[in-house]
């Protein structure tokens, strides 16, 4: 069975095929980060825009990298919430398009589920396990009982960790995007600072939200100072945030009493997020999993193999009356696509 | 633009204060355009003036950085919440004149429609102390509301 997988929900166009039997058989990105670097950070187009321009190139190169034809298609899996609704639209709107010329159905894919379960084209995780969702646009943890059961435990209260590190990336002048720069020049620095840890001390079943608007000001005042070198306020503030999301994720784990945890997401390919997630795990006898660098970022890869395990386990295709969702939080998503059950 | 209003704050509840004064005089067709540093107060100012038009309590405020707009379910309907700083624009025809828009990093332009638009700006005088000023075009009614 093959299923070719759509994604439009923030900056990137992106298509996939996925074969149950051979695996990703294509993922193509038309990543818009070099517009990004032109431009210092500021990319000059509507993001709908791009997304109509880029959808067919993108879908065409999709499908010759993985050498089939629309024809062998069994199903086609998109993205229809949560995002951008402009940008949904535009690849949902292309998914009900192939669907209607080429009579095949359509299935539903969650964004943040499709990031959590791009673990599972590499390797099965045993349920239970928390995930940890962490982005430029999402920091969340929810519990996974098991495919499409799904509790919330906590989200960003302001700004996400991805879009901490951009702009304190910006702060220090050193380019988009923020993660990777940063990660790597924190190696060449020491924690000199000791930077605030938002929200850890917090107690009761709130204390899963996490907060990084004050970090940022914490640093902007740091940076404003102009005591210290970059590397070293870089150094210091990834010592806090993955501080916070190591000792919010493990706190969730012993108060659920859960033995798996999967990170997710654009910062799961952090090196110092994933050596501290390691190292804790280790001490405390749980098994961490993180999803290969090349599915860590946005793709479409995920979102075919994630529409793929729909499709096989649970059978769910949505009609063309369906609508994107610019927001939908993950565990009401498998009612919002079977209202009925 | 026209002054409406100058003031400083001392803290957060200030500022708390001064969004849900403002949230009571909304007619729910007005355009803001947050201007100011990273750590202003936009987002936090946004998130106190949309708590107090009545958000449903499962939702939050957040960043629109990345997601570019948030669309979020008060009493006073749909207010959208946008922030152009990695975008250079975006299109907000649909959705102005019609809802409570705010809009962080606006690109100038918007200054110039016909409708009834709120310009604050956020200076940042220490950790906690803002100044704040707000300018009003075709908002008559803000400047008596505030009085």
């Amino acid at each position: 069975m093959k299923i070719l997988g759509i994604e439009t929900s923030c900056d990137d166009t992106a298509v996939a095929v996925y074969d149950d039997e051979k695996g990703l058989l294509s993922n193509v990105v038309s990543s818009q980060i070099k517009i990004h670097e032109e431009w210092g950070g500021v990319f000059p187009e509507l993001a709908a825009r791009e997304h109509t321009k880029n959808i067919l190139p993108v879908l065409e190169r999709a499908l010759k990298d993985a050498d089939v034809s629309l024809e062998q298609i069994d199903a086609i899996a998109s993205t229809v919430a949560p995002g951008l609704i402009v940008s949904l639209v535009i690849g949902f709107s292309a998914s009900k398009a192939l669907a209607f010329a080429k009579d095949k159905p359509i299935v539903p894919v969650h964004h943040i589920e499709a990031h959590i379960f791009a673990n599972f084209i590499t390797q099965e995780i045993p349920y239970p396990f928390l995930a940890l969702v962490v982005s430029g646009g999402h920091t969340e943890l929810h519990i996974i009982n098991e495919f499409e059961n799904y509790k919330f435990l906590g989200g960003t209260l302001d700004d996400a960790v991805g879009e901490a590190y951009d702009k304190v990336a910006r702060m220090l002048g050193l380019g988009y995007p923020g993660g990777p720069i940063i990660d790597k020049l924190s190696k060449e620095g020491k924690e000199i600072v000791k930077l605030p840890r938002p929200l850890i001390n917090d107690k009761g079943k709130n204390r899963f939200n996490f907060s990084f608007s004050g970090l940022k000001s914490a640093v902007l005042r740091v940076v404003q100072e102009g005591k210290y070198k970059k590397e070293d306020i870089a150094r210091s503030f990834q010592e806090a945030a993955t501080d916070v999301l190591v000792y919010k994720t493990f706190d969730a784990a012993k108060e659920f009493n859960i033995k798996n945890i999967v990170v997710a997401g654009g910062v799961s390919a952090n090196s110092m997020l994933r050596e501290k997630m390691k190292e804790r795990a280790n001490k405390e006898n749980i098994n961490v999993y993180f999803p290969p660098m090349y599915l860590c970022t946005d793709n479409a890869g995920m979102v075919a193999f994630t529409g793929l395990k729909r499709f096989k386990e649970k059978g769910t295709t949505v009609g063309f009356d369906f609508e994107a969702k610019a927001k939908c939080r993950l565990d009401i998503f498998p009612k919002l696509i079977r209202p009925n059950r | 633009m026209k002054k409406i209003k100058s003031i400083q704050i001392k803290n957060e509840s200030d500022l708390q204060e001064l969004a849900e004064k403002l949230s009571k005089c909304l007619k729910g067709n007005e355009i803001f355009l947050l201007e100011g540093n990273l750590s202003a107060g936009k987002t936090t100012f946004t998130r106190y003036l949309v708590e107090s038009l009545g958000l449903s309590p499962y939702e939050n405020v957040t960043s629109p950085t990345f997601s570019i707009m948030n669309e979020y379910e008060t009493k006073k309907g749909t207010v959208y919440h946008l922030d152009f700083y990695r975008v250079k624009d975006f299109d907000i025809s649909d959705i102005v004149g019609n809802h409570i828009v705010l809009v962080e990093w606006p690109s100038e332009y918007i200054e110039e429609m016909d409708l009834p638009v709120v310009k604050i700006k956020f200076e940042i005088l220490s950790d906690n102390e803002r100044f704040i000023e707000i300018f009003g075009k075709n908002v008559n009614y803000l400047e008596e509301c505030l009085k």
